[in-house]
């Protein structure tokens, strides 16, 4: 579903960075996958790149059928809208917004029908709609974290990004989130996950270890459909 | 995104920073408010001239003394020069004119002469008049009579004067008032219903039987002759063929016979030259309070650099992104406007009632400034916008 083909990103400004080398991956529906390796291997180029926030500099991204590296910034504002859910380190929540309208904005840009009663789904889904009406600043990280996953799903997208969502966590909070990604995996959405935590090999299906821009590893540690393989 | 949701989101974000949007639709204010207010006092000028020049009448045709200004305006110097017509150009209008009423030619013969009464002495204009001529200087009788044909065929050293000057001269109706050596009695008192008149010294007028003034000055020479066209449809016509009849009988065009209408398009060409020129001065306050809405917009675009990138992976596009910046400073802007008209309309009430002026507001001054208000959120902000629009959404993701 998702396919990259010697895909490199380079950065210019200041020191030149080669953030990826010449990448082949081919991620398919219904995946878990954990992209782990230190501090600027290229985890969150990867995720960005994937998501269609970052386009790659040489080779070739294929969602689907299509050429997506070829698309424009309006084509590939549509498909980051209809096929993608971004959850982030930092939560990202719209300041001085309600959760409410937080989750709401994804849909406005798509021009989604019947959107109140998909809110309603995706923060009683999550376990926050009590706190709709409330500001980020008002919530705990948790319920944050929680309002932001809302909105990465109201669209109901195929593959749910996350950078880190965890690291902002206290242990048990964490736990929380990375049981509720197990949920999201188990109905149906493709997930792929840059993380630190060791916790999520107990729900990713598939690891990818990297190391200076490039794919140091790659293992499927279970089938797709829970199987421990 | 719809428009809706736009300016939603706009009126929000400037609600949350209330005193940084009021400071800068200042400058939009003051800009708009100048635009109005001196649009308003220039069209409040034009129509009160119009209403006084429309006074005179569509049929009207005013005969004055010296040829013709080349622009077809009266010929100002002519004002200084013995008159060029004469109490027999009257008649023989009346005898051989057969496009205007036959029996209604009117003329003013002014006079010169201190006016006095008892001790007190006056400035004014005396004017020798036929009936019905107070009615072409918008004056309404308020006591006694006006001047009749009778006192002009008996040639009576009767006199009509304004309320004002009656009270200066502590003057009443049966007492006598003296114009350089001779002596009127006071018929009637007037008052000048329309204060700015193209004779503006109309409420200083001082009027009598018109031959009484060409006896007074002993000559047949006269100020102004008036005619009027069988039919406003005929003023045209009209108007040649009394050129062309008194040039005959003058044997040279020594004279300027202008219709009213002739007077307005003169006025309003030149109120609307003033117009344009004090709108043009104000729009440089707007372009001064446009820079202000550039500036600020361009600091509002740097602190939500974060939001640019969050919406922009939610499925923002960059023309959402544009539209929505775009919409938070027209809305700030078109506040502005209408504060500012707001603002302009009180000082015209105000005007209106502590001055003679009487400032108009019309509904397109309202919509021009609106839509100067509108345009000058889509231009000052534009920039900002496109700022907005085009920011990496990976860089402005990270941005702290």
């Amino acid at each position: 579903m998702l396919k990259l083909k010697v895909v490199s990103r380079r950065f210019t400004d200041g020191e030149p960075v080669t953030a990826l080398d010449k990448i082949s991956l081919e991620i398919k529906q219904g995946e878990f996958v954990a992209i782990i390796g230190p501090s600027g291997c290229g985890k969150s180029t990867l995720l960005y790149l994937l998501g269609l926030l970052d386009t790659p500099d040489e080779g070739e991204y294929c969602v689907d059928e299509d050429r997506v590296d070829r698309f424009g910034a309006r084509r590939r504002a549509d498909l980051r809208n209809k096929k993608f859910g971004f959850v982030f380190q930092s939560f990202n929540l719209l300041p001085r917004t309600s959760a409410y309208d937080n989750v709401l904005l994804p849909l406005q840009y798509g021009r989604v029908s019947g959107a109140a009663k998909k809110v309603e789904q995706a923060l009683t889904r999550v376990g926050v709609w009590n706190k709709r009406r409330n500001w980020p600043n008002q919530m705990s990280g948790g319920q944050q974290q929680r309002v932001a996953i809302a909105r990465a799903l109201v669209n109901k997208p195929e593959v749910v990004l996350a950078d880190e969502p965890t690291g902002n966590l206290d242990t048990k909070t964490g736990h929380e989130i990375m049981a509720l990604f197990g949920e999201i995996h188990r109905s149906g959405t493709t997930v792929v996950m840059v993380t630190h935590n060791p916790e999520l090999l107990a729900v990713a299906t598939r690891v990818i270890t990297m190391r200076d821009g490039k794919i140091e590893k790659d293992e499927i540690i279970r089938r797709v459909g829970n199987d421990r393989l | 995104m719809t428009a809706y949701e736009n300016f939603r989101t706009a009126i929000k974000s400037l609600w949350a920073n209330k005193l940084r949007s009021f400071l800068t639709l200042l400058g939009i204010v003051i800009g708009i408010y100048a635009v109005v207010t001196l649009l308003a006092a220039a069209q409040g000028v034009q129509k009160q001239i119009t209403s006084s020049i429309e006074d005179f009448g569509p049929r009207t045709i005013v005969i004055l003394p010296g040829e013709e200004a080349a622009s077809g305006a009266p010929n100002i110097t002519a004002n200084f020069a013995p008159s060029t017509i004469f109490q027999s150009d009257v008649a023989f209008l009346e005898n051989n004119a057969t496009l205007i009423e036959k029996d209604n030619v009117d003329y003013a013969t002014f006079i010169g002469g201190l006016i006095s009464k008892g001790g007190v002495k006056v400035a004014g204009l005396p004017v020798g008049v036929t009936p019905g001529l107070e009615d072409l200087f918008s004056a309404k009788i308020t006591r006694g009579r006006s001047i009749s044909q009778a006192d002009v065929d008996a040639k009576k050293m009767v006199i009509v004067i304004s309320e004002n000057s009656a009270e200066k001269l502590n003057a009443r109706i049966g007492d006598t008032i003296n114009i350089g050596t001779n002596a009127f009695e006071v018929v009637g008192l007037f008052q000048i219903e329309q204060e700015l008149n193209l004779t503006s010294t109309t409420g200083d007028m001082f009027l009598f039987p018109a031959p009484v003034g060409n006896d007074i000055n002993k000559s047949e020479q006269v100020s102004r002759i008036m005619v009027y066209a069988n039919s406003v449809e005929q003023v045209d016509q009209a108007q040649e063929e009394v050129k062309q009849l008194l040039a005959a009988k003058h044997g040279v065009s020594d004279f300027t016979a202008l219709k009213p209408t002739d007077l307005l398009e003169t006025v309003n060409a030149i109120t609307d030259v003033l117009a344009y020129m004090v709108v043009g001065i104000a729009s440089i306050s707007l372009l001064v309070g446009g820079i202000g809405i550039s500036n600020i917009m361009l600091v509002t675009v740097a602190e939500r650099t974060r939001e640019i990138g969050i919406r922009k992976a939610v499925g923002a596009t960059e023309g959402a992104i544009l539209f929505q910046f775009l919409i938070e400073s027209v809305v700030l802007t078109v506040t502005g406007a209408l504060i500012g008209i707001a603002l302009a309309t009180l000082t015209a009430l105000l005007a209106a009632k502590l001055s003679p002026l009487e400032p108009l507001i019309t509904t397109n001054t309202i919509v021009i400034a609106i839509g100067m208000g509108a345009v000058a959120g889509v231009i000052f902000g534009l920039f900002p916008a496109i700022r907005a629009a085009r920011k990496n959404p990976v860089a402005a993701l990270k941005y702290e």
